[in-house]
């Protein structure tokens, strides 16, 4: 009995004191390791998702403008930041429309993680442009902001409307190519009626 | 991503370079003339900022003449000269949609569908239902919740020969008003002609 408790004592006392310390060392390295190439992969796969929208073309020419040399006019510049903002605006409706949509499919299942995400990240980064539009306004006018935002959003729906009642004659000629009509202007019919009245 | 556009400092336009051409660019195109009307319209505003949306930055004058032409399109129509009268419609909403873009559009959005309705109800009487069907579109999707405007699309339609469309809008019409007479007059017709086309 004695023999045996000598020996456990024995190999206790072969283990080092480092070995815990080693020991920490390596789990925090494995650790940090872990994460940091973790963390450079979600930034890769970001950067390689495709974005939800396409190209932001009111905000690269409001930024071409901006840093062109010499300097448009103000009022151009102004006009080019309220087309950047109504633009802001046009998304952030469209994600907001389709937010709840997003995550009732996402939660059934129905779409993948990356559209999701892809969601999720367009919402974060209209959240930032429409903040840096604020700043942005506050630089050309003080207190320009609060009004900036309303003028941006009826900027978006008066665009929006021009652009469904200037499309009529595009949309009439879709319609009588698809459903086969024979389109005839007004005035061939009021010429058409005069030669029937004619004959 | 660098444009290859450039600005006029006389005119205050930003147009496209002259060694490009359009039909490459053609959204960058539609940007630019929708930047320069904006711009324009600033210019002829006069003040450092555009102002704040309202009744009081709403120009009357404009409505006064929008007010006018429709007048005149109204008399056409009860004279029966359906075809001046569509004209004249669409003279006064042009000038509707001619304002600046940063006015008021929940006041814009009343003169539009006004001068709409009479376009559209000019086109029906003169025969031309394919404008009075993109008339009758364009109001059911700026106000889809006055049952008279599926009645125009639905006339349209059934008028075009598409008489499942025009049921449909008939449909959606009574959605909004199940006691529309004229409505439920025009699905029971339809109905009736659906069912004789079908041989039945």
């Amino acid at each position: 009995m004695a023999e045996e408790s000598f020996i456990k004592e024995e190999a206790a006392a072969k283990i080092s004191v480092y070995t815990p310390i080693i020991y920490v060392v390596v789990m925090i390295t494995a650790l940090v390791v872990f994460s940091v190439v973790y963390r450079r992969r979600n930034v890769k796969h970001l950067q390689e998702m495709k974005p939800f929208f396409p190209e932001n073309i009111p905000r690269e020419i409001y930024f071409q403008l901006k840093y062109q040399e010499p300097k448009p006019n103000d009022k151009v510049l102004k006009a080019a930041l309220i087309r950047r903002g109504s633009e802001a605006i046009r998304r952030m409706m469209k994600l907001r429309e389709n937010q709840q949509h997003v995550k009732l499919l996402y939660e059934r299942g129905s779409i993948g993680d990356e559209l999701f995400l892809r969601h999720q990240f367009a919402s974060k980064i209209q959240e930032l442009e429409l903040q840096e539009l604020g700043l942005e306004a506050e630089s050309y006018k003080q207190g320009w902001a609060p009004t900036f935002f309303a003028v941006c959003q009826e900027v978006t729906f008066n665009e929006a409307l021009r652009r469904r009642v200037k499309a009529v004659d595009e949309r009439k000629q879709v319609l009588s190519a698809e459903w086969g009509l024979v389109v005839e202007s007004a005035e061939k019919k009021v010429e058409k009626k005069v030669t029937e009245a004619a004959t | 991503m660098t444009y290859p556009i450039s600005y006029d400092s006389t005119t205050k336009k930003v147009t496209l370079d002259d060694d490009v051409s359009a039909s490459q660019y053609k959204d960058l195109q539609v940007e630019l003339s929708q930047l320069n009307t904006l711009t324009s319209e600033l210019v002829s505003n006069g003040g450092d900022v555009p102002p704040a949306p309202s009744k009081e930055s709403y120009n009357k004058s404009l409505s006064a003449m929008t007010k006018k032409m429709h007048e005149a399109a109204v008399s056409s129509m009860k004279t029966q000269k359906f075809a001046d009268a569509a004209k004249q419609f669409g003279l006064a909403l042009e000038m509707a949609s001619r304002r600046a873009k940063f006015e008021s559009f929940q006041l814009t959005i009343p003169e539009v569908a006004v001068c709409l309705n009479g376009r559209c109800d000019a086109n029906l009487m003169a025969g031309n239902f394919l404008d009075a069907y993109n008339d009758a579109e364009i109001l059911t999707n700026i106000m889809p919740n006055v049952p008279d405007h599926f009645l125009r699309k639905g006339v349209a339609a059934r008028n075009l020969g598409r008489l499942v469309d025009a049921k449909a809008e008939f449909e959606r019409g009574l959605c909004f008003n199940e006691s529309h007479p004229k409505l439920q007059a025009e699905l029971q017709n339809i109905v009736v002609k659906i069912a004789e086309e079908n041989g039945e």
